[in-house]
């Protein structure tokens, strides 16, 4: 708040005073007061005023720095009216009564989507458990009556399966209580059963999986690395070249990471889009091709590992391969 | 053979994991009123629970801990929760282990092998698998006939085996390669002939021949 603003906000004041001294003047000069007493009451009388008015503005002043100094250190400035300090200036009450009323509506709509939101992720769980069930049954279904026409339906199933994964996953995002168990958990086996849930996917689709022996463990989620690898995988049978496909798995490991690499010998990414397929929605010129793209999976991947600690990176060469790399901390104490 | 309970409430899993569990050579008891379970579980007999988690009446958790409070019989968890809490939960109650539906077949069948192995070390499965007179045995990867003995490669060794276990039928080409996968062996059509060539060769050394016969557009059969 600036001297010269304020002083123009008191015009009116000032204005009314210089009348006032106008008046004055004049009603001295005619009951004969000499010319330099009224010049000394007018300038007595002035500079009172003037004090009075800088001592108010000074006031004004350090209540609103103070305000703005509270707002800054605030995360969450809508909270200001639960924070800030009760005036005890009758004019400033007011407008303090003001801003909690309009704070209060303001935190009630906020627990109220807040609910919802909450609600609907629970809808959403307990969804994905209930559709869970038939896809459960499905699967041992044709599992026990194995033959080309259940071969497919396996496959299918397993679609099916990881889109509801990935709405279940979607649907944990951003939520406050991340769900997730840190435990040592063998990569091997990891790895081994994301190629089992694609199983009959890579059988039909003639994929070659070359898959050097490692014996490392890892300290992380079971569940959501399972389902990033997932991802991954069925990245790459979506986008196989036709003749030959190839899945290579294998790793690196250096003093603090472990490193897996999944390369295949796809189709690839053009070099000008590779740096967008983390973003949600991005499906790319591939995408568009295929148009089974929902630009879901990879975006979910980097978002659960940067929620896990864990580095995703992708380089390709379009028509040549792709490799996703996957950068996971050898130790306990992630973040 | 080992007897397996299953405690679960939905009718068509129960019935078709009751076939898997069959198929795969084990006794199976299914659970289908759901008052008194603990009792029904003990009173079975079984060497090993497959337990559901939200159940009518008292929940798997519950089940759980009444029979922990008894017995140490082993217990799988499978239930379609999948939460981290729920996770801990079965594993601090006393569960063996916790399995998410929808479950990887082979992925069920292996874990329900190795608890049981470790929970029942005395009664391991047959170290010698017999087909007339030619014998794999297991430990060391070989086959042998009469006298004569050869070894066999992880991947020949899991074919033999594989068609041994199925010498009443024709086994197809896909069956077999299927079950390689669920062996962690990952090997194509191609590498399949290749594989069943070199087993001919190897088991002609042992002087048998003509074992394996090749059923045109089936599969194969032993003779």
């Amino acid at each position: 708040m600036s001297l010269v603003r304020y002083i123009k906000d008191k015009i009116l004041y000032i204005l009314v005073y210089e009348i006032y001294c106008l008046f004055m003047v004049l009603y001295l000069d005619a009951i004969n007061v000499g010319s330099s007493e009224i010049i000394l009451i007018i300038v007595i009388t002035t500079l009172i005023a003037a004090f009075i008015m800088l001592l108010n503005y000074n006031k004004k002043n350090r209540i609103i720095k103070e305000l703005k100094e509270t707002i800054d250190k605030l995360d969450e400035k809508y909270l200001i009216g639960e924070i800030m300090r009760k005036p005890s200036n009758c004019e400033l009450l007011e407008y303090y009564k003001i801003l909690k009323l309009a704070n209060k509506s303001m935190l009630d709509k906020i627990a109220q989507s807040q609910r919802k939101q909450k609600e609907y992720k629970e809808y959403i769980e307990s969804w994905v458990h209930e559709i869970k069930l038939p896809i459960t049954s499905i699967d041992l279904y044709c599992n026990n009556n194995r033959n080309d026409i259940t071969r497919k339906i396996i496959e299918e199933n397993a679609k099916i399966n990881n889109f509801v994964e990935q709405a279940l996953f979607y649907a944990r995002l951003d939520s406050v209580s991340n769900d997730y168990m840190i435990k040592k958990i063998s990569l091997n086996e990891c790895i081994n059963n994301v190629i089992f849930k694609n199983k009959n996917t890579l059988i039909q689709n003639k994929v070659k999986i070359e898959i050097n022996e490692f014996n490392v463990n890892v300290y992380t989620d079971e569940k959501w690395l399972e389902f990033i690898l997932n991802q991954i995988i069925i990245n790459s049978i979506k986008y196989k070249n036709d003749d030959n496909p190839i899945i290579s798995i294998y790793q690196e490991e250096n003093k603090e990471n472990v490193c897996l690499y999944i390369k295949d010998n796809g189709i690839g990414i053009k070099s000008s889009e590779i740096n967008r397929v983390f973003e949600k929605g991005f499906t790319g010129s591939n995408g568009r091709k295929n148009s089974k793209s929902t630009g879901i999976g990879l975006f979910l991947c980097k978002k659960l590992c940067d929620e896990l600690g864990l580095t995703i990176q992708i380089e390709s060469n379009e028509d040549e391969y792709t490799i996703v790399k996957i950068i996971i901390p050898k130790y306990e104490y992630i973040r | 053979m080992y007897k397996i309970i299953i405690v679960e409430d939905d009718v068509q899993i129960r019935e078709e994991l009751k076939i898997l569990l069959e198929n795969s050579e084990y006794i199976v008891e299914v659970i289908k009123e759901f008052n008194d379970v603990e009792e029904k579980i003990l009173r079975s007999n079984s060497n090993l629970v497959l337990l559901d988690i939200n159940l009518p009446g008292k929940d798997g958790y519950q089940i759980c801990s009444k029979i922990r409070a008894t017995s140490k019989i082993p217990i799988i968890f499978v239930t379609s929760r999948n939460n981290s809490m729920d996770e801990l939960n079965g594993i601090m109650i006393g569960g063996d282990d916790y399995i998410e539906k929808p479950y990887n077949i082979p992925i069920l069948l292996a874990r329900i092998k190795n608890i049981l192995n470790r929970t029942y070390p005395e009664n391991k499965e047959e170290i010698n698998i017999k087909y007339k007179e030619i014998v794999l045995n297991i430990l060391d990867s070989t086959v042998s006939y009469k006298n004569n003995k050869i070894e066999l490669s992880k991947t020949e060794f899991k074919i033999l085996y594989f068609l041994i276990k199925n010498s009443n039928k024709i086994v197809s080409r896909i069956d077999i390669v299927e079950y390689m996968w669920d062996n962690q062996l990952y090997i194509d059509d191609n590498t399949l002939s290749v594989n069943i060539t070199r087993i001919r060769e190897k088991l002609s050394q042992i002087n048998v021949d003509n074992l394996i016969e090749t059923k045109r557009g089936q599969g194969y059969k032993l003779i």
